[in-house]
């Protein structure tokens, strides 16, 4: 909520001075009983700072207000003392959130120092005839000047409609709206499923996201980032990008693979899902098989609850066969991750000779795109080569001659030959920059393009030891 | 950023006098500048987008400095190290002139002891700034801070049972003189500060005695009088940047500037450390030394300097910053409001568990010897509730829980459930593997000869089992407890916690429960899934139980709307007859009629005697919520009986559990 507006400049005589506010009385007044914010003098200093601080925004606090702004000092020979220093200023309460209003006072400075670089309108204000400046007698002049009634319109619209266009000359339309606070982007890795659980707008609609375009018909709650990447042909940074502005609007929520040798375990929520009948139903509906009955509530607490560390899906499955004979198991699973009372615990492996832990950044796990997979000279040529081809606008080729690139199917029919062709002992080398454990299980097999069971193969005989956290 | 640590970007020491606001000290000595407005969002890539998404894109139009000035704001593109090389070069402080940083931050006196804050392009400045009084004396007109300090002091059962501490403990504890890691708003930061050694020559001739006379002690020290002073706390702007501002403020600012102001009432401290500080700059601005040789110098030479270093260095990485300020031992620390709230109460029936090694925890006391804090980490266990260990001890639990919430506070202690061997941990979320390395040498040295630390972790991170299994023999309970102890206190490992709620099968419904229950075509719930704790429900000996599992799927598909199979609608009529079902009691607090039915039903069944006259007080642990192996230390009974009643409950199908971490 904006408590006032005003636009203070340095006035070569006067010094510091407000030339226009909104409300009326609001920071300086005719009369002394009119209650006015704050003291102006108390902070001149720095609503008109030192030169070295203009030009970049700067609040101040002061008997509970917060006063955002945006000191301009601007340099020509056609100013006295060639300098015309100025400020437009916005009153908030101290506890109020500042950082929506940050755009709007940095565009209202550019704004302001637009109109005066081309048209010279906030020197030529002051020249006008009856024109009264703040805190004197019956201000505002009716009808002189424009910036009064510039500030009146911001102050109005902003507190009515979250948002304000002021048109001042033809071609000076000053358009503000307060920025919604944007939530710190999660981290995606290329082992993360992103879920849709809001739909997206009509993609004949939505071109403004060529790499959203590209990857929406695969974002279906199974593929992987780096899978999606594969599919849509894409590199896996601009996929992550994708997701986590999807992320950020709460279109997808990020899951894990999904595979029977995942374990999953409760969360203290599960007491939430037992007691909550209709949540049970939601439930219910979503597991169900397509052609299958619906669900007893009573089953799938007492399915859930026999989730735990140490269980697999696997053997939870195969424990269960009967019970889950009309759920699908996937969606079962997914359920629960998606309304939080079931979580992953993914597998870890360590080496226990110390030796063949590799130094602390010989593999970087903070991001995506660094930790890829095969590191090898043919990844990286590839990489190299869709890198060229993207630039260059070209098409890049289908993954498999006669694959369409959509085909997942293809993809998962083409990946075990390529390993298995890969010299073995490469292979375990590759697979040791895991080993320290602080690599899950899941990233190991997307990097590596192998199921948990080649990697466990491969590891067979060396001494790694496997713990679940 | 870890965790618990601030966007802290710098702390600056600023006084007036005079002549002007000067800017006498500011640690550390080239401060890294946040790389972007959005410091705090740093690892965030899209940061660009953001702007523009926002409608910002103006703002960096604006910042490219385009004004005739000239001057270069600073840009996205600045790095650190040109930031500091800046600094170096041309004398400038997080990228500001020093003049210009002395106006900015140099509020009139209508910030006189109240919050001072202004925000630059991303960086926050906030203080407490404190003023001597209109004609310059110190002495006489902050009274007022004195008296804040007083009514600030905490208001525990610490005052009350004081006496009793000393009585049965023989101990001096008129001064407490033991907890030395204390706020510096508690009395015994005023009583110590007479007999602490001077480690500084200068202050020598101050003391207590002539406190009176300090006003015109501090204008002897030189022609320009401190007229006021506040310390900044510069930050970088993060997405949480009001409550972290608010924190710093609060708990740092406030309290350090309180503190100062009272010393430099007492004995012109700030004045004094102004005058060395300033000569300092002086003498190096002389020899045209560089610009780092006095920071290390004055954080050698002045107590005050230092002091700032510690807290930013120690606040940084979200730790407790212990020093002195005029000889008086001083603590500071970052309570997040999440924090706070978890130290707030520790339950008697929780203890706590200590972060270092006692005997560091001991050393850092400045009365080891004879303290009840002393004693209490001498004495304390992590495998006993407070309760029992107040018992043990002779110390009334309030006094217990008291230490341990103090201890908690400063950073020294964790409340915990007790350890018990009958628990099962499992590798815990938060394991730091990202420090395995250390954690396994340092493992191995304390443990040797026991199994390795990733053996442990192999162990636990299985499949799950009561800790006790993985203990030997008797004798090596001991060492085994605080392996555990080790592994909780670093968060590798975490309590597999059972919750649950007490049911009724169909059999003991079958009566009272047919006009009762809202849905009568519920089918019954296999009780043998129920009643067994692990995987086992087709292996459970209870024929009744099997029987249910046969039954289970054609009831289900009898009592949909759409039934596809035929087959299953001949046996529909038969099974629709008689409908009772499993009643779980969800929240046994506030029980409907039908609950208490339930409730009374299973108890009558129940056989074990004592089970069935204690049942009732049980009730309140069977909400879903709560951990039953919490039972048994909150009812004073022992661990193993309590087991024994819930395997009871659990095998007669009245016990529905569930296992979360």
């Amino acid at each position: 909520m904006l408590e006032a507006v005003f636009y203070a400049r340095f006035h070569p005589e006067r010094g510091p001075s407000v030339i226009h506010q909104y409300p009326e009385a609001s920071i300086l007044s005719a009369t002394p009983k009119d209650s006015k914010l704050l003291d102006f003098s108390d902070i001149s200093s720095w609503v008109i700072p030192a030169y070295e601080l203009c030009n970049r925004s700067l609040a101040v606090c002061t008997n509970g207000h917060r006063i955002l702004g945006f000191p301009v000092s601007l340099e020509n020979e056609s100013y006295e003392r060639t300098r015309f220093t100025y400020n437009v200023c916005f009153v908030l309460s101290e506890d109020a959130d500042p950082r929506q209003w940050d755009s709007v006072v940095s565009k209202t400075a550019a704004f302001f120092t637009d109109i005066e670089q081309a048209d010279g309108l906030l020197q030529a204000e002051e020249q006008l005839d009856g024109l009264k400046w703040a805190g004197e007698e019956s201000y505002p002049a009716e009808d002189v000047g424009f910036v009064y009634t510039l500030l009146e319109t911001i102050f109005c619209e902003l507190n009515a409609y979250g948002e304000a266009c002021v048109q001042v000359a033809d071609s000076q339309v000053l358009n503000l709206r307060l920025a919604v606070p944007v939530p710190a982007t999660s981290h995606v890795r290329a082992w993360d499923v992103p879920l849709l659980i809001r739909g997206l707008p009509n993609a004949d609609e939505w071109t403004s996201d060529l790499a959203l375009q590209r990857i929406q018909a695969y974002v279906n709650g199974i593929n992987h980032i780096h899978r999606i990447a594969e599919l849509a042909d894409m590199e896996i940074k601009l996929v992550v990008k994708t997701v986590q502005e999807l992320l950020r609007h709460k279109r997808v929520m990020l899951l894990d693979i999904f595979h029977f040798n995942a374990i999953y375990t409760l969360t203290i929520d599960f007491a939430w899902f037992a007691k909550d009948e209709a949540m049970q139903q939601e439930c219910s509906r979503y597991v169900a098989k397509p052609t299958s009955i619906a669900i007893e509530h009573q089953t799938l607490v007492t399915l859930y609850r026999n989730l735990g560390p140490g269980i697999s899906v696997r053997d939870f499955y195969s424990s269960h066969k009967t019970q889950l004979e009309h759920i699908d198991i996937r969606r079962f699973i997914t359920f629960g991750v998606i309304k939080g009372f079931v979580r992953r615990i993914h597998k870890y492996a360590l080496a226990v000779d110390s030796q063949s832990i590799p130094a602390r950044n010989s593999l970087s796990d903070g991001s995506p795109t660094k930790a890829q997979p095969g590191l090898d000279s043919d990844a990286e040529r590839d990489r190299a080569w869709r890198k060229a081809a993207f630039s260059s606008g070209w098409a890049t080729p289908p993954p498999e001659p006669g694959a369409n690139g959509q085909d997942l199917e293809a993809v998962q029919r083409r990946t075990p030959p390529l390993v298995e062709v890969e010299d073995e002992s490469r292979d375990v080398s590759l697979v040791r920059k895991y080993l320290d454990g602080r690599h899950c299980m899941d990233e190991i097999c997307v990097a590596l393009h192998l199921s948990e069971q080649q990697v466990l193969n491969q590891l067979r005989g060396s001494d790694v030891l496997f713990f679940d956290k | 950023m870890p965790p618990g640590s601030t966007p802290m970007v710098a702390i600056l020491l600023i006084t007036h006098s005079r002549s002007g606001p000067k800017l006498v000290f500011h640690y550390p000595s080239e401060p890294r500048l946040p790389s972007c407005g959005n410091a705090g969002d740093a690892a965030d890539s899209g940061n660009a987008d953001g702007d523009i998404w926002n409608g910002n894109g103006s703002v960096a139009r604006l910042r490219r400095g385009s004004y005739g000035d000239g001057e270069v704001v600073r840009s996205t593109e600045a790095s650190p190290t040109k930031n500091a090389n800046d600094y170096a070069a041309d004398g400038k402080v997080l990228g500001i002139s020093v003049d210009s940083l002395e106006k900015l931050l140099s509020p009139g006196r209508w910030c006189d002891r109240k919050k001072f804050e202004v925000c630059l392009d991303g960086l926050t400045f906030v203080s407490y700034p404190v003023y001597a009084d209109p004609e310059g004396k110190w002495s006489r007109s902050h009274e007022r801070g004195t008296d804040a300090r007083l009514k600030d002091r905490p208001t525990t059962p610490r005052n009350a049972s004081g006496t009793q501490f000393a009585d049965q403990h023989r101990i001096d504890n008129e001064r407490e003189p033991g907890i030395i890691i204390t706020e510096p708003t508690s009395a015994k930061s005023i009583q110590d500060f007479a007999h602490v050694p001077d480690s500084l020559d200068s202050r020598g001739g101050l003391s207590l005695g002539n406190s009176e006379n300090s006003g015109s002690t501090a204008s002897a020290f030189g022609p320009e009088p401190l007229t006021a002073f506040h310390v900044v706390f510069a930050l970088s702007t993060s997405s949480k940047q009001h409550e972290i501002t608010e924190e710093v403020y609060e708990q740092l600012a406030k309290k350090l500037s309180k503190a100062l102001a009272y010393c430099q009432k007492q004995s012109s401290y700030v004045g004094v450390e102004n005058r060395r500080l300033s000569q300092i700059q002086a003498k190096s601005k002389q020899d045209g030394t560089s610009s780092q040789i006095p920071c290390s110098e004055m954080v050698e030479n002045s107590e005050l300097a230092s002091a700032l270093g510690v807290i930013y260095d120690k606040v940084c990485v979200g730790a407790v910053a212990a020093f002195h300020l005029n000889g008086i031992e001083m603590s500071l620390q970052l309570h997040h409001s999440e924090r706070e709230d978890a130290s707030a109460f520790i339950d008697r029936h929780f203890t706590v568990l200590l972060l270092e090694d006692r005997d560091d925890v001991l050393r850092g006391l400045s009365h080891p010897e004879a303290s009840p804090l002393a004693y209490f980490i001498r004495e304390h266990t992590p495998t006993k509730s407070l309760q029992k260990q107040a018992t043990k001890l002779g110390i009334p639990v309030n006094n217990l829980i008291y230490l341990a919430q103090h201890l908690v506070r400063w950073q020294k202690a964790r409340a915990i459930a007790p350890l018990h061997s009958r628990n099962t941990y499992i590798v815990g979320r938060g394991a730091p593997l990202d420090h395995l390395e250390t954690h396994i040498s340092a493992y191995a040295k304390r443990f040797a000869g026991l199994p390795s630390l990733p053996q442990m972790l192999k162990v636990l991170g299985g499949r799950p089992v009561k800790y006790g299994l993985l203990i030997p023999s008797r004798d090596h309970q001991g060492p085994y407890m605080d392996m555990l102890a080790y592994l909780i206190r670093h968060k590798f490992v975490e309590r597999l916690e059972t919750s649950g709620w007490l049911q009724a099968p169909p059999v003991l419904l079958k009566k009272p429960m047919v006009n009762d229950e809202p849905n009568k075509n519920r089918r019954p719930i296999s009780v043998a899934s129920l009643l067994s704790p692990q995987l086992r429900p087709i292996e459970d000996d209870d024929t009744a139980s099997i029987s249910s599992e046969r039954t289970a799927i054609p009831v289900s598909i009898m009592d949909t709307i759409r039934r596809p199979d035929s087959a299953t609608q001949t046996m529909s009529p038969v099974l629709s007859a008689d409908p009772p079902t499993t009643r779980m009691v969800k929240d046994p607090l506030n029980s409907t009629d039908v609950d208490i039915v339930c409730l009374e039903h299973i108890r009558e069944a129940v056989e074990d005697e004592d089970l069935r006259e204690r049942l009732p007080s049980l009730y309140p642990y069977f909400d879903g919520d709560g951990a039953l192996e919490d039972i048994a230390a909150r009812e004073g009974l022992k661990r193993s009986t309590v087991d024994g009643w819930l395997d009871l409950l659990q095998k007669d199908g009245f016990l529905l559990t569930f296992r979360h971490v």
